[in-house]
This record gives structure tokens, sequence and C-alpha cells, in this order.
């Protein structure tokens, strides 16, 4: 068989594993999504617990909104919780847990639409740089977020917040694997543009 | 300074992106599992991922090959879905579109002298309205004779044929009452409307005075073709100045005066009979008028929705290798011709173009002539030398007329008006050959096509007045036999085959050739049982190969 022809063969046969790459479960962790899958709500909010506060620092990113993101946490937990009996895999749990907290986010700012205008400061790490070239920079980098869509900002904070692959995304977003690259290439270009803005503004915080 | 490197500006917006919101989840899931032990979870369901694949495809984790097998197959079924769909739709609309057809109003009336030949004949007058739809408005009147065999079998139902009468009569009306002795049922034959003696008469005697071309060549010359526009319009003008509405006289009200009819004498069901064109009539009828017919009969039948031009490209080639298959199987004939094939490619190599058109057109009138058939392997093989005598004799002598082997003089029957409502009003705006794709074919046969006078001819009377619903190909549930021979110079049998296409008890039997030409008498007394049980074995007298009598021609 020439390499060619194997190339094709193993793209046509690439499944979403051979792209993501594996998932590395352990397996009292499986054994605890199948506990709470056959409804042992112990076994449920040890996951949970486990993965809080990543999942509401995402839910935080996607809608710079304290409040809305609590919310829509609280929503996916519940979501999460009455649908865990239609999870095939247990291995896909985590992906899972993110498309309903995404969907959840998505269903928040449609409902409240409190992030618009609404932006607060959030904690920050130690500052290395400069103090206040950090916050022109935090306060144009909000302006321009959240001028993107929920979806836009979905993409963004999952790529680079969360650190999942595109093929991921695109699944737990529920979009093509094309779209979520455009939107994340969008959201990118947005962010960028709003850096050079600033840059052109007040050069004097130019690094 | 501005235009930093994307680099610079992306470890920015990643420093941003990444820094911790430093927020703690445990007051909210608190809050949450506090509660969640009075939420139910939702039974499985083992539909719900189906159901979610659906709602939300591309969720579904899957290799790229199983994607690309279910696009495919997704295709297919759409395709499949959409064909099933049209097809069932068609029949449906084919009926919304049918004429209103009450019982005619038959008077009886003394049948024309020629009928004194034809034995028992019984002649009536058919009133029926100029326009279906208008049943207060104005009338035509269509004669109708019912020919009456010696020994008609009881309860059979009776035979129905156009009746397209030339001046005398005495041919056709003798060929109907035998066909109608032979079969042992009563024909029952309708002049159709616009043909005399049926009232009025759509006769064009301004194109009796009209010149044909002297040879072939000409029937391209661009003056002559304007010529036959010149010589339809006047005659046009004055029928519709008499008050003829020229426009009713297409298939689909003739197809109405057909039901109208059957109403009228009682007839429960009838089987059809046509030859030729008149098949055209046929189809409408089965189009929108099923339940009157038992079955139907189509002898060298055309078709709507096929690309005349196209067959004709095919039909004509095929028949001359039909003819050499014929001659190859007749020691006599294979011993003493050269192949006919042959013969007529070594003409067209050596025959200006104009010369080949007019060979091609002399050929085509001959093999639509059972009687030429047998001499045709001799004046090919004269034509391969370069004698061009016998297709000049031909045409002038067999009355070349208008592009079709039809005589335009009323002793062949001819009258213009009534064919050309007939042919125009079902036919689409004229295209040039080379517009609808007909390339390849033999020199002389693609001028042939491109001199077909009737674009010119229909343009001329039925401008863009077509009828649509006359175009489309047909769907049936009525069982009909084709009976088609492989001579045939104008209808190809895979251009019969496709037009048959929707026609469920469809039957096509090719035929290599028969004496009577195009299958009649195929169907005599011996074979007549089909007409009553079309699910019955085919006849075998129409199956059977007969080989012309192959002889020098004069």
């Amino acid at each position: 068989m020439s390499v060619a022809a194997a190339g094709v063969i193993r793209w046509l046969m690439a499944g979403d594993e051979a792209v993501a790459g594996p998932a590395v479960r352990t397996s009292a962790r499986a054994d605890l999504v199948i506990r709470a899958r056959s409804g042992d709500p112990e076994a449920f909010e040890a996951l949970i617990r486990a993965a809080g506060d990543h999942l509401l620092a995402v839910a935080r990113k996607i809608l710079r909104d304290p409040d809305a993101a609590e919310d829509a946490l609280q929503q996916a937990v519940i979501r999460a919780w009455r649908r865990l009996p239609q999870l095939r895999d247990p291995d896909r749990f985590d992906a899972w847990l993110y498309r309903i907290l995404v969907m959840s986010c998505y269903a928040e700012a449609n409902r409240a639409r409190r992030y618009r205008g609404d932006v607060r400061a959030i904690d920050a790490v130690p500052m290395e740089r400069d103090f206040a070239t950090r916050i022109a920079d935090r306060e144009a980098l909000e302006r321009a977020f959240v001028a993107l869509t929920p979806s836009h900002r979905a993409v963004i904070v999952l790529h680079y917040f969360a650190g999942l692959p595109l093929n991921e995304i695109a699944r737990i977003v529920g979009v093509s694997h094309g779209t979520a690259r455009s939107r994340l290439h969008y959201a990118l270009q947005a962010l960028r543009s709003a850096l050079e803005a600033l840059d052109r503004a007040d050069p004097e915080l130019v690094r | 300074m501005t235009g930093q490197p994307d680099d610079v500006l992306d470890a920015r917006v990643m420093d941003w992106l990444r820094t911790s919101e430093g927020a703690s989840s445990r007051d909210v899931l608190d809050a949450t599992f506090m509660d969640l032990a009075s939420i139910r979870q939702d039974r499985w369901r083992p539909w719900g991922p189906l159901v979610d694949g659906l709602s939300r495809p591309w969720s579904l984790e899957l290799p790229r090959w199983a994607w690309i097998v279910l696009t495919l197959l997704l295709l297919v079924a759409i395709s499949v879905a959409s064909l099933t769909v049209a097809s069932r739709l068609r029949p449906l609309m084919d009926r919304l579109s049918v004429l209103p057809a009450e019982p005619a109003t038959l008077q009886d009336v003394a049948c024309p002298d020629a009928f004194a030949a034809a034995g028992e004949v019984r002649c009536r007058l058919a009133s029926v309205p100029e326009r279906h739809e208008r049943p207060a408005g104005p009338t035509v009147r269509l004669l109708v004779a019912e020919f009456l065999p010696s020994g008609a079998l009881a309860g059979a139902p009776p035979v129905f044929v156009p009746l397209t009468l030339d001046p005398s009569g005495q041919r056709t009306v003798v060929d109907i009452a035998t066909t109608a002795e032979s079969i042992g049922r009563m024909v029952i034959g309708v002049v159709p409307r616009g043909r005399a003696p049926s009232e009025p008469s759509l006769a064009c005697t301004e194109l009796e005075s009209f010149e044909q071309p002297a040879s072939g060549a000409s029937v391209l010359d661009p003056a002559w073709r304007a010529s036959l526009g010149d010589a339809v319009r006047p005659c046009r003008e004055r029928l519709a100045t008499a008050g003829i509405d020229i426009e009713a006289y297409g298939l689909a009200e003739q197809a109405a005066d057909v039901e109208s009819i059957r109403r009228g004498l009682g007839v429960d069901r009838w089987l059809i009979r046509t030859v030729g064109n008149d098949s055209r009539l046929a189809v409408e009828v089965l189009r929108r008028y099923p339940d009157g017919v038992a079955a139907a009969v189509l002898v060298g039948p055309s078709f709507p929705g096929n690309d005349a031009d196209r067959d004709a490209a095919e039909a004509l080639p095929a028949s001359i290798e039909a003819l050499a298959a014929l001659c190859a199987g007749d020691a006599f004939c294979a011993g003493r011709y050269r192949p006919p094939d042959e013969a007529w490619a070594a003409a067209m190599d050596r025959l200006d173009p104009g010369s080949a058109t007019l060979a091609a057109q002399a050929l085509r009138s001959a093999l639509a002539t059972p009687e030429l058939v047998a001499g045709l392997p001799s004046r090919l093989e004269r034509l391969a030398a370069g004698d061009l005598a016998w297709p000049e004799v031909e045409l002038a002598t067999r009355g070349w007329c208008l592009g079709y082997e039809l005589s335009c003089t009323r002793e062949s029957g001819w009258t213009g008006g009534s064919e050309l409502a007939t042919v125009c009003f079902g036919r689409a705006t004229s295209s040039s050959p080379a517009a609808t794709g007909v390339s390849g074919a033999q020199v002389g046969v693609t001028d042939l096509l491109a001199s077909d006078p009737w674009d010119v001819l229909c343009d001329a009377w039925a401008g863009d007045t077509r009828d649509g619903s006359t175009m489309q190909p047909v769907t049936s549930d009525v069982p009909v036999i084709v009976l088609a021979t492989r001579l045939d110079p104008y209808h190809s049998l895979p251009g019969i085959a496709s037009g048959m296409g929707g026609l469920r008890q469809g039957v096509l039997v090719p035929l290599p050739w028969t004496p009577e030409g195009t299958g009649v008498g195929c169907l005599d007394a011996r074979d007549a049982g089909w007409l009553d049980d079309p699910a019955a074995a085919l006849p075998a007298s129409c199956t059977g190969a007969e080989l012309p009598l192959f002889a020098d021609a004069p």
C-alpha cells in the first residue's frame, strides 16, 4: 500500500479520539460516572466538586458576569444530573459536561443579557509587568471580548483557557470543525485589534 | 508605534485569557446539591441518542468514512424520495388539468360515399363544445363511424381509432373495416376536429399552391424556409376571421372529444388503437381519461417528453443498421448487394452536403414505406456510386410535404390547419438540433434535422401559444402494448422505451419488419385475446420475424 493510500485510509478512519488525543481517565473516575448515571447523588457530587471551580471559571470567562456564571453553573449541574442516564460513554463525561455548561451559558446570556455594560474587574494573578499597562490591556480586552457573541466567546475560552482542541470544542458547542476554527480566528482577531487600537491611542503603554 | 507582530499581541491576549478567575464554586454547589436529591433523573430512552443525533447530527461521533457513507445514503434517499413523490404527483397534476368532457350529442347522418365499400357502417355526427370548459359556447361536429364486423364478440369492448380520411376515403375505410372483421369487434372511428368531413374544417387551401423545393438542398435555403411561414399565415388569419378558435384544436381538446364521444355512445370502456403520430392523441386520452380505456395498442408511436431531434438523429442510422441486419440474414440480399450500412456510409462520403440531405430525406421516406424496403439495398448501392436519380424521383413522385412523408395534397388527406393545430400546440418552441445537443449524426442527417420545416411552420401557426401539458411524459396504469419496428427512421427503440417509462403496464414489442408496415395486422383475430386480458402472453404473430423479399429496384 502506498504512503498516500495509507494516509487517506488513516484520514478516513480517523475518529474524534485520533484527532483529539486519547483522554486519560482513571477507572475510579469512570466508576463514579457509572454510579452517578445509575442515580447515585454522592458519586455525582464528587464528580462535580472536583471540577466545580474550573467550570465556574469557564462560565465567568464566557459570560463576564459572576452572578450569571453562578446561575449558569447551577443550571448546568441540574441538567447534567437529570440527563446523566443518557450518557453512553463514561469517558466522554468531561466533554459532555462542558457542552451542558456552554449551553447553559448561552441560555443565561440570552435570558438576562446582564453582561452588557456591566463589566466587572476580575481578580488577577500577581503582576510582573507594569501595572498600568496590564490594567489598560485588561480594559481594552474586556471591551472587545464583551462585544463578541457568547458563541464566539465560548470557543476562545474553551480553547485558550480550558485547553481543549478544536475538534472537541466543535462537538461541545455543536458546530462543525470549520465553524469552530472560523469563530476562533474571528474572536482572536477582534482581541488583537482591540490591543492595536489601544497601542495607537496610548503609545506610552506599548512595550 | 503600531503594527506589533501577532505573536506579541497573542501573548498579551493569552495573558489576559488565562488569568485565573479566582472564583470558588463551593457556595453555589452547596446550594445546588441541597436540592439535587429532590430532582429525578430522566429515564434512559433507547431512542434518546437517535433523537439527539437527528436534532444535532454533527454531534454524532463517527469516523469520517461513516460520515461519507451516511451522506451518500442520504443523497440516494433524497433522490429516490423525490422521484417517488414526483411520480405520485404527476398523475394527480395531470388529472387536475383535465378538461371537462360532458357526453356528446349524437345525430345519425348518411355516411360519406367512400364508406359503401366497408360493409356495415353506422355514421353519426357528434356535437361537442369547441372549448370543453365552455359548454355553452360554440360547438364543433365530429364524424363518428361505427364499423360492425359480421361476427362481433358479445360483450367485447369496442376499439376506438382516430379516423383520418383522404378525400376518397376508401383506403382508410377498407383498412378499418378489415381490422374490425379480423379482431371480431366493433371499431369506432372518429374524424378529429378540424378535418373534413368533421366541421368546421381547417383545410388550408393556401398551402396547396405552395411550391415545394425542387431538390432537398433547397430546404436549407433561408428564403424558402421563410416562405413557409408566409404561406401559413394567410390561412390562419382567414380561419380566425371566420370565427374559428384555432387554439382550441390542440391535443387537449381532442382528447376531451374522445372522452365526450365515449360517454355519448354509452361505451363503458373501450380499447384505443393508433398508428404513427396519432399515438399523441392516445397518450393524452390515457393521461386525462384513463377510466374509460381498457387497454391501448400503439403502433409505431411517438411519445411526448422525448427530444425529437435527438431521437431522429439516432433513429435513422439505427434503421439503416436494422436494414443491414435484415439483408445479412437473407442469402439473396447478402450475396447480391453491398451491405446497406456500408453503402450508405460510402454515399455520404461521396456526396456534397446538399445531395446528402436529399439522399437522407429520400432514404427516410423509403424506410417508412414497407413496399419500398425490399428494393433499398440495390438503391443504396446505386447511391454509393453517385446515382442520385432515385432520391429525386422518390421525393418528386411521393409528394414530399413540409419535411414529413405526408403529401400536401387533397388526394393524400392533407388538410393543413388540422395537422398544424395537432402538431404545433403540442410542440416545444423551435430550437436548432445543435442547441438540443444533437451531434455526431451522420452527414446528411444533421442537415436533414436542421431543415425540419415544422419549426418554421409552428412559429407561424402557434407562435408562443404552446400547451405544455401535452409535452410532459405520460404516466398511466392502463395496459398498453407498443409495436415498433427497428426500421422506423423517425423513432428509435430506446427513444420509444424512454417515452414509455411512465406506462406501468406498458409492453414494448420490437419488430424487425412487417410486410404491412408498422405492425398492422399483428393483433388479428387469433391474437385478440390480449385485448381482453393484457396480462396474457404476447401475441405470437407480433414477435415472429419476417424478411422482405429483397429484389432489384427499378
